[in-house]
């Protein structure tokens, strides 16, 4: 029973992950940046209509000078709505390690539900159960990630501050402090590197309560792909425990017109 | 024909087949005297499927193992047609179904019979497969579930393994057998705010055996013998199961109401013996789970459950088999032929489990505990599992069966000897 634990929010994970790997070349403005301007720009993000990413998660960890490492493949399915009830409905299904093949999650996403809706199915059990989960400080799948590190903040949420600028991955970027206003979060604050050129996001910097570093958040590299810009790989660094999570996108479609019967306990349970 | 070659090359080429299975090596041994438990497991599952767009074909069988002697046999667990269209879903073949909120003992699942040697298995490694046309159609939120089962299935138990403490030493034999293996059930989930609730109805016949009539040799008017006869009553399950959250709790309950009586018996007046009484048992009973969940920030997953089962009402009438003269004998033992396998340890119990993965998913740790509310008796269990490498694991669990020394017709005293340490060594595929 290794699957059950790794339950809940998994929405969070898609559509931040779709928000970061998947990015509309935006119109370059040359006029004076601010914090919240240049913030503004990397959100104004033009999502596919439906998507359907297959990548895998690496565990790392290290001891001494020794790295040992442990990956997860997963398929994540999403569709964006505008029929005033739901804002998404996913799906995300592991195939790999083997033991865990087939243990899949569906969430719908409401406007004005509180929480989602979330099922879980479980090979072992063979069947579907309904879930909910709401601590967004929690390891998502013991990995690196945090929910909250997922599922990203309000544009209200931070105060947003251009502290400089910086040379990342080679690439020329805008430097920002982002300070929580709702306190509703773990952490003090976030360093944001944005690219110059397409406002993508290249780095963040986390910051404990304390003002201590504790994880770092690489994007290398980005491909644009059609209409697209797209995170191929994403390192979130655990400099508290030595330890690492790496996402690869290994196959990324969109726009397929997907079929609303995706989104059932029916499609759910099928391989 | 030209058209068919090119149609089956399209289908062909956009089709997918996925496989995935399990290998595993089993070692038990009693904790008393350091003694092999010999019990066949599953050394083998293979799960294959083909996929045509809206249309799979599954199959999910293996090899069932014995170590000594060495001895193997083929299972076929499933095998069935699965076509989904916008609506829902269709399948047709053998199936193995899942109704119920609850994780595992769910009272309301009672579409599959269970396989006895697979008794502490959770979930679906417990039942067989059955024949059957299910569907379900969703409208709206909500869904409704049809299953038709033409042929009847009924447990598996381990007969004559004297390694298995419940084990009969011989198979009985059914002297009524089904007659009307026509079984149906229907489930409607519907979500009530951030709820879910499902009622349900199942009409069928019982898995387990339980006396139906009986030879009596009567040595005087009041000093007589009755030797049991067996056969299967016939039983409607009405269920309720529902799910719901509190903060970071989940609730998950599920009840059900069995009315279960014998079937009307065809003899064959020729042959019925002059000895040959019959019964007409009637019994409504119920059984209901209540299962508590949370997670821990560390990612634990901690449940408990209060299982429980009691006897509502019971009519009896004993008769002459040929003459149909009603005759006054005793009442017949209660068993329940259907619903949570594990009501033949309690009738009310507490179950706990938790589950813990650490070292990034090389380490898994678990716990379970089941208490016996109604007598004295439990049962202690813990594993842990290690992967070595990925899709590798080794696994260890240590089971104690305690029991009341005094009572020895408590379940948890007979199953003391079953106090086992289990070694496993599993890979994925």
């Amino acid at each position: 029973m290794k699957n059950i634990n790794f339950k809940i929010q998994s929405h969070y994970f898609i559509r931040s992950l779709l928000l970061i790997i998947t990015m509309i070349f935006p119109i370059i403005n040359n006029a004076q940046q601010t914090g919240l301007s240049i913030i503004k720009k990397m959100e104004q993000l033009k999502k596919p209509s439906d998507s359907e990413t297959i990548m895998k998660m690496t565990l790392v960890s290290k001891k001494g000078n020794k790295e040992r490492s442990r990956s997860r493949v997963l398929t994540t399915i999403e569709k964006n709505y505008e029929d005033g009830i739901y804002k998404m409905k996913s799906l995300l299904r592991f195939s790999e390690p083997k033991e865990v093949n087939g243990t899949a999650f569906l969430t719908w996403d409401r406007i004005d539900a509180k929480f989602d809706d979330q099922w879980l199915y479980l090979p072992a059990l063979k069947k579907v159960k309904r879930i909910r989960a709401n601590d967004k400080e929690r390891s998502f799948m013991g990995s690196d990630f945090t929910y909250e590190d997922l599922s990203g903040r309000d544009l209200k949420s931070d105060n947003y501050e251009l502290i400089g600028e910086d040379v990342v991955h080679g690439s020329e970027c805008y430097i920002i402090n982002a300070i929580p206003i709702d306190k509703k979060t773990q952490y003090g604050s976030r360093m944001i590197w944005v690219e110059k050129e397409n406002f993508l996001m290249k780095k963040v910097e986390f910051y404990n309560k304390k003002g201590k570093q504790i994880k770092i958040l690489d994007i290398p590299n980005h491909v644009k792909n059609r209409d697209y810009w797209m995170a191929t790989k994403l390192t979130m660094h655990n400099i508290q425990k030595s330890h690492k999570t790496v996402l690869e996108v290994l196959k990324f479609n969109y726009d397929q017109g997907l079929n609303d019967n995706i989104f059932t306990e029916s499609y759910l349970k099928r391989r | 024909m030209k058209k068919l070659t090119i149609l089956l090359a399209i289908s062909l080429s956009t089709a997918q087949i996925n496989y995935s299975g399990e290998l595993a090596a089993k070692y038990m041994n009693r904790i008393s005297d350091k003694s092999e438990i010999n019990l066949p497991y599953r050394m083998i599952s293979f799960n294959l499927g083909y996929t045509l767009g809206a249309i799979d074909i599954n199959t999910v069988s293996g090899i069932e193992y014995r170590n000594k002697p060495a001895e193997s046999s083929y299972i076929l667990r499933e095998a069935y047609l699965a076509y989904y269209p916008q609506w829902g879903e269709m399948k047709i073949g053998k199936q193995i179904h899942a109704w119920g909120s609850v994780d595992g003992n769910n009272p309301t699942d009672n579409l599959n019979p269970y396989d006895y040697y697979y008794l502490f298995k959770v979930g679906e490694g417990r039942k067989i497969g059955v024949f059957s046309f299910s569907t379900k159609i969703y409208f709206g939120n909500s869904n409704l579930e049809a299953v038709i089962i033409p042929k009847y299935e009924k447990n598996r138990f381990p007969y004559g393994e004297k390694d298995f403490p419940l084990s009969s030493p011989v198979e009985p034999q059914i002297e009524y057998p089904v007659k009307n293996e026509f079984q149906f059930g229907f489930r409607l989930q519907t979500p009530m705010g951030e709820s879910d609730l499902g009622l349900s109805i199942f009409k069928g016949n019982d898995r387990s055996p339980t006396m139906t009539a009986a030879n009596v040799l009567f040595e005087n008017e009041n000093n007589y013998q009755l030797n049991p006869l067996l056969g299967y009553r016939e039983t409607t399950v009405w269920g309720l199961d529902f799910v719901t959250f509190f903060g970071d709790f989940t609730l998950r309950g599920e009840g059900a109401i069995f009315k279960s009586r014998t079937p009307i018996l065809q003899l064959n007046l020729l042959k019925t013996s002059p000895s040959l009484y019959e019964l007409q048992h009637d019994i409504t009973y119920s059984q209901y789970v209540i299962q508590v969940e949370y997670s821990t920030p560390s990612n634990i997953l901690l449940s408990g459950q209060l299982i429980g089962n009691s006897l509502q009402n019971e009519a009896y009438e004993w008769y002459h088999a040929s003459s149909s003269e009603l005759v006054i004998f005793p009442p017949p033992k209660f068993q329940p032929g259907m619903g949570n396998p594990l009501a033949m340890f309690s009738e009310l119990a507490l179950l706990f489990s938790s589950t813990g993965v650490l070292m990034d998913d090389r380490l898994e740790l678990k716990g379970n505990m089941m208490l016996n509310l109604d007598k004295k008796g439990n049962m202690l269990s813990g594993s842990i599992g290690y992967s070595p490498l990925i899709n590798w694991k080794l696994e260890t669990t240590i089971t104690k069966f305690t029991g009341d020394k005094g009572d020895f017709d408590n379940t948890f005293t007979i199953m003391e000897d079953f106090s086992n340490l289990a070694f496993r060594m599993i890979y994925n595929f």
